[in-house]
């Protein structure tokens, strides 16, 4: 992974200071020296991150949307 | 004529006037057995020897004739036999060639009711297997509406229900993940 990236975090609802502090780490620890939030109410609730070209989606609809493939 | 010259003599002798009043002599009575010899040969010689003759030469043509008739009717009898036997033997072929012809249609005609069994079978078959797919098809697009409407009516009553509560756990959750999996 590419260090000094900036790491786009989307959310369904804001985050308190606890939980933006762990995502902080979480994007550091993937050489991120920058991240951005975007509030997304469709993604219906979880969290969604994008770093370069990497997406980690533990978002609601990404999560049923996984559900309905493998159905 | 040695007997005739002894009659006349006797004639002469006993009744001499009775013939010789008539004016029969015994020269005439000689003359006329001549006469009835030469006549009885010369009637023998041309006239009973050649009717003999014809009469036999007619005989021997109806013996031909009757005998040609027999060799006939032998011929005819032999060819009628031989024409019942040919006619005999042709309706015995005929009849062979009509068992067999009707054999051959039969066997022809099992043939044809197989051929339709196994094409009527294999159309079954493959009408089944098309009845099957179509069935699985349906199955498949029925549980992906299924699928899709469960999932779409799950997304919205989640996002209705989920708490900010909820949401942080999750996300919490899904980063303890995300690092454990590095």
């Amino acid at each position: 992974m590419k260090s000094g990236q900036t790491a786009l975090v989307v959310l369904a609802m804001e985050a308190d200071g606890e939980t933006r502090q762990k995502i902080e780490e979480f994007v550091k620890a993937r050489g991120c020296d920058g991240l951005r939030y975007k509030l997304d109410p469709s993604i219906g609730g979880g969290i969604v991150i994008y770093i370069g070209d990497k997406v980690y989606d533990g978002s609601v609809k990404g999560r049923l949307a996984s559900v309905k493939r493998n159905v | 004529m040695n007997f005739g010259f002894a009659v006349g003599s006797l004639l002469a002798e006993e009744g001499g006037d009775i013939f010789s009043s008539l004016g029969i002599t015994w020269e005439s009575i000689v003359l006329h057995l001549f006469n009835l010899v030469v006549l009885t040969v010369g009637l023998y010689f041309l006239l009973f020897r050649p009717v003999k003759k014809m009469i036999k030469q007619r005989q021997e043509k109806v013996k031909k004739i009757e005998k040609e008739n027999a060799d006939l009717n032998e011929e005819v009898k032999q060819m009628k036999s031989s024409s019942e036997k040919v006619l005999s033997e042709a309706k015995k072929e005929a009849a062979a060639i009509h068992e067999s012809a009707v054999k051959v249609a039969n066997q022809k005609a099992d043939e044809i009711v197989a051929e339709a069994r196994d094409r009527a079978k294999t159309l079954v078959s493959q009408t089944q297997r098309a009845m099957d797919e179509e069935r699985g098809k349906l199955r498949a697009d029925i549980e992906k509406q299924i699928a899709d409407v469960s999932v779409a009516v799950a997304e919205k009553v989640l996002a209705k229900t989920i708490t900010p509560e909820d949401n942080k756990e999750l996300i919490e959750q899904c980063l303890d993940e995300w690092s454990k999996e590095q």
